[in-house]
């Protein structure tokens, strides 16, 4: 398992000659932050304080992680040497690939700080030097390492994504994510997680990421990283080859199977052999030369941005065609990732709190959620979209707990259960939750779980008792949508 | 089963006076009634069903009428070789397991030698009305008897593993360590039960009248096994819920949730009928009723009050606004046909393995191959084949468990290629074992094509059709696999 390195900062090296210039320009972020409660939406944790490091980029303003300023209330920068605290807010936050851009308001912040220049991919072996604010330290610190590896890993700040990643042995401590690792006068990465239980095992994002970021981001919105919507395995077996009409060894990898949108899309098919993503030749364990490094071939289809198409090389029925994929955006499937900034919608009615279903929430469960949530919801939330994308939800939504009182106090299954439909309405969001109870005419509210499991609830009885329920469990609003 | 009659009837002559002698006191000698079993069984590796491998088991049982021994039926499965040893020390003779019932959890061993039932004493069971006096656990520990005190808790009803089959079960805390393993729960001369299992320190205990019941039934030689409710239900204890289903009698019953849980059979219950009675027995709102020798248990154990597979039972209902009287019939215990079906009998594991891919079919002993935990530890989308109902054209399903690594299936070695449900097989939808050997003898154009569920890790797989025989034969030769395929 990896962690974000919140508290972690590599030091610099010292073979750089700009070194010490080059530090000028690493900050340090101070952050008082507030998570939302998952299963009791309208409520929060307390307030935590954290810190951890960025780095002046062009457009006066600060590289940092997404998870270093996640949930922040107030956002400080302290400049090298400089005692003064500056305010900053987000300019764009990316958290699939853990990357934010800070700005700064008051004048004067950037004064003699340079912005750092952004390089390319680190080749492995060579040597890479980390600058940051490790451990809260009021000092910069510098480390050194190499680059062990360049591969594609997953990213535990939004825990459902991988991008390419490269790994470090430099000394890690707590501290300095966001902080620049350099090689030469150049900006390589961005240090951002660390595997506990390894040694000398440190991760920084990469360029390609960085600036795929920095480009989305150029015409004033984040879109994000698009998708080609297919799932790729190895084309090894020289069966298989030949039944496709390949020889038995080659290159190539197999798409085995598709999104509903990607299939409905029409231009990519199953058996699809691709044999180069761009102006990459694709091996037959799906992999690509990528710089002197074989990493998985979706790193190239993480190459354009929203819109662009993505020129593919295929083997299909037997011949060699050539596809521009319109590369595009899903948001599908954000709720079974970790989610940030937004605090949970919710609607509590007659004590039942309603809130969609999401991996933030199943994970209110404790940390063995995969073993005690229930499976109705670990289906709906992981399996369903691939097995049955015409069933599937738009937005799940769960009976996240019921605030006690006589007019619930019958149900027995009072929390932590999916719902299937209310007085018959299938319930594909928490707009549908609202407006079945909202539209029902009969003199009970019917409430059916997944599990097949139904509660009901007196209508006028529910009425009126919410005002006093929203009161006596001080909850401002009845809904956040 | 073969049932020894004549020994019925002159072995309970003899023992009768050996019985009447063990009423004179407390201090009532167990040594002649107590059998020390020595268990040599098959262990099976359900994710390695070609393994075997011998276990040794011990337990306890009882001496009943008919020079038999009754103990419970856990251990027994798979057995080799039972050896039993009366006295607790001296000889073992070899024994015969003559009844099983898995479901009830009760087994009858024999034993051929005349010496063996020399100087034994047949148990006296308790009756109803005798549970609950002072209670002793009672077993043999090291060529001597141990007995130590026990607390009766309460009965309660419990469900298999993987069904729905209920049991009646006594709970008792005792401090004796290890127990579980059939020792005798007794009171005052009597048994009062064996001792199925133990957590912590609460013994779940067989009570005597449970045993008796099912052991006149079989005498009779018509036993039928043990019948149990295939719906699901709800408490109605929701004033507003019984009120949407315009239930206006007095408060009680149970709402039902699913009419039936088996897969191509029709229920004459409907979806939100409301229980009110099972034979005369008025449910609560808790689905509980007032058991005249039990105490309030869960309804359940009405599938089973001196009532076996096949019997009727009459459900008074709330259905559309009225009440009903229906006639429910009760579906015996097995969930053979379940989607992930579950035998709990002593068949072995049953496997095709077919280019090094090994097949086997998605059952209750597949999955508790993961432990006694299994619904947590083993993959999740099997489990949740659990919870599904079966499909008309795939009411069973088979799981590619893994892959003998070969040069011949090269490419699907990886994690992505195991636990996979496989759908379709050349073509032909894939339900059991045989299917897979049927589809393998049609290949399509030389390939053998391999189709799993949607949302598989890996949706297709492809082998050599004409290289398959050979590959075979160095797969098993290499794994050192008698059999490519075992079937029922």
């Amino acid at each position: 398992m990896r962690i974000p390195l919140s508290f972690i900062l590599f030091a610099c090296l010292s073979s750089l000659a700009s070194a010490e210039d080059m530090g000028r320009s690493v900050i340090q972020v101070l952050v008082y932050s507030q998570t939302p409660i998952w299963d009791a939406p309208w409520r929060n944790n307390p307030v935590t304080a954290s810190s951890g490091s960025g780095f002046v980029i062009d457009g006066e303003r600060v590289m940092t992680n997404a998870h270093v300023v996640s949930w922040a209330k107030q956002i400080v920068l302290r400049r090298f040497q400089d005692p003064r605290p500056w305010v900053a807010r987000v300019e764009y936050v990316t958290h699939e690939c853990d990357l934010a851009v800070l700005k700064v308001d008051t004048p004067g912040f950037f004064d003699k700080l340079e912005a750092l220049p952004i390089g390319g991919l680190p080749k492995v072996q060579s040597t890479v030097a980390t600058c940051g604010y490790p451990a809260g330290g009021q000092q910069i610190s510098y480390t050194r390492g190499v680059v062990s590896r360049v591969e594609m890993q997953n990213y535990v700040h939004i825990g459902n994504k991988a991008f390419l990643s490269v790994q470090t042995d430099a000394a890690i401590n707590p501290g300095n994510s966001g902080g620049p690792v350099f090689q030469g006068d150049e900006v390589v990465g961005v240090a951002f997680m660390g595997t506990p239980g390894l040694e000398n095992t440190g991760f920084f994002i990469p360029s390609a990421v960085i600036n795929h970021f920095l480009k989305d981001v150029s015409d004033g919105k984040l879109d994000g990283f698009p998708k080609a919507g297919v799932r790729i395995v190895s084309l090894q077996n020289p069966a298989y080859r030949r039944h496709l009409g390949l020889p038995p060894t080659g290159d190539g990898a197999r798409i085995d199977s598709l999104t509903d949108q990607t299939e409905k899309a029409g231009l990519l098919k199953k058996d699809d052999v691709i044999l180069a993503v761009g102006e990459h030749p694709v091996g037959s364990d799906g992999t690509i030369l990528l710089e002197g490094n074989r990493v998985y071939c979706t790193t190239a289809f993480q190459v354009p941005q929203r819109g662009e198409k993505l020129n593919l090389k295929i083997w299909r029925d037997k011949k060699e065609v050539k596809v521009a994929v319109p590369m595009e955006v899903y948001g599908d499937e954000a709720n079974t990732g970790n989610l940030y900034d937004a605090p949970p919608r919710y609607f509590v009615f007659a004590g039942l709190v309603f809130t969609p279903l999401t991996l933030d929430y199943v994970k209110t469960f404790g940390r063995n959620w995969r073993s005690v949530a229930n499976s109705e919801m670990i289906y709906e939330l992981y399996y369903s979209r691939n097995e049955t994308p015409a069933k599937v939800r738009k937005e799940p939504v769960v009976l996240a707990s019921t605030l006690a009182d006589p007019v619930n106090a019958d149900m027995r299954l009072a929390s932590r259960a999916l719902i299937d439909t209310i007085n018959g309405k299938r319930i594909e969001s928490l707009e549908d939750v609202i407006a079945a109870f909202g539209e029902n005419s009969k003199p009970q509210h019917i409430i059916k779980f997944a599990s097949g499991t139904v509660e009901c609830l007196d209508k006028s009885q529910a009425e009126l008792a919410n005002p006093k329920i929203l009161s006596t469990y001080g909850i401002q609003a009845d809904r956040r949508l | 089963m073969k049932i020894k009659t004549p020994f019925f009837l002159l072995a309970g002559i003899f023992t009768a006076s050996a019985v009447v002698s063990s009423q004179d006191g407390p201090d009532t000698s167990w040594q002649l009634s107590i059998v020390d079993f020595d268990i040599t069984r098959n262990d099976f590796n359900f994710r390695v069903p070609w393994d075997k491998r011998a276990q040794s088991t011990r337990k306890l049982g009882a001496v009943i009428n008919g020079n038999e021994i009754v103990t419970t039926a856990r251990g027994l499965a798979n057995h080799t070789l039972v050896r039993l040893q009366k006295g607790g020390r001296g000889r073992w003779h070899t024994g015969q397991v003559e009844w099983i019932d898995y479901q009830a959890n009760l087994a009858i061993v024999g034993v051929d030698d005349p010496a063996f039932w020399e100087g034994t004493a047949p148990v006296r069971l308790a009756k109803v009305n005798e549970l609950k006096g002072k209670l002793q656990i009672v077993r043999w520990r090291s060529g001597n008897i141990e007995q130590r005190a026990a607390e009766f808790s309460r009965f309660t009803v419990a469900d298999a593993n993987f069904n729905q089959a209920p049991r009646i079960e006594m709970k008792a805390s005792s401090e004796m360590e290890g127990a579980g393993r059939g020792e005798l729960l007794v009171s005052g001369g009597r048994v009062v039960g064996l001792v199925a299992s133990k957590a912590g320190s609460t013994c779940s205990v067989i009570p005597a009248p449970f045993i008796n019941s099912v052991l006149e039934q079989r005498v009779s030689d018509d036993y039928k096994g043990l019948g149990y409710f295939d719906f699901i239900w709800q408490p109605a204890s929701n004033p507003a819920t019984t009120k949407y289903f315009e239930f206006s009698g007095q408060t009680g019953g149970v709402l039902l949730i699913k009419p039936t849980a088996r897969p191509g059979t029709t229920s004459p219950l409907k979806l939100h009928d409301i229980i009110l009675a099972v034979d005369g027995f008025p449910i609560d709102i808790q689905g509980d009723y007032l058991d005249p020798d039990y105490g309030h248990v869960v309804m359940e154990y009405l599938a089973c009050r001196n009532k076996w597979a096949g019997d009727t039972v009459q459900l008074k209902i709330w259905r559309d606004g009225k009440e009903l009287e229906i006639d429910y019939v009760l579906p015996k215990a097995d969930f053979t046909s379940n989607l992930v079906t579950d035998r709990p009998d002593d068949a072995e594991p049953t496997y095709v393995i077919a280019g090094g891919l090994v097949f086997v079919p998605l059952s209750a002993e597949f999955l508790s191959s993961w432990g006694t935990n299994w619904q947590r530890t083993a993959p999740f989308r099997l489990v949740h084949y659990n919870n599904q109902k079966a499909k008309e054209n795939q009411p069973s399903l088979v799981v590619l468990s893994l892959v003998l690594p070969d040069r011949y299936n090269i490419g699907y070695q990886k994690r992505n290629s195991q636990n996979l449900v496989i759908d379709s097989a050349n073509g032909k939808q894939i339900s059991k074992l045989n299917d897979v050997i049927e589809a393998i003898k049609t290949p399509q154009d030389g390939f053998h094509v391999f189709e799993f569920k949607k949302g598989s890790s890996m949706e297709k797989i492809i082998l050599d059709a004409e290289a398959m025989p050979e590959a075979n034969q160095r797969i098993a030769k290499r794994y050192g696999i008698a059999r490519l395929q075992k079937l029922k």
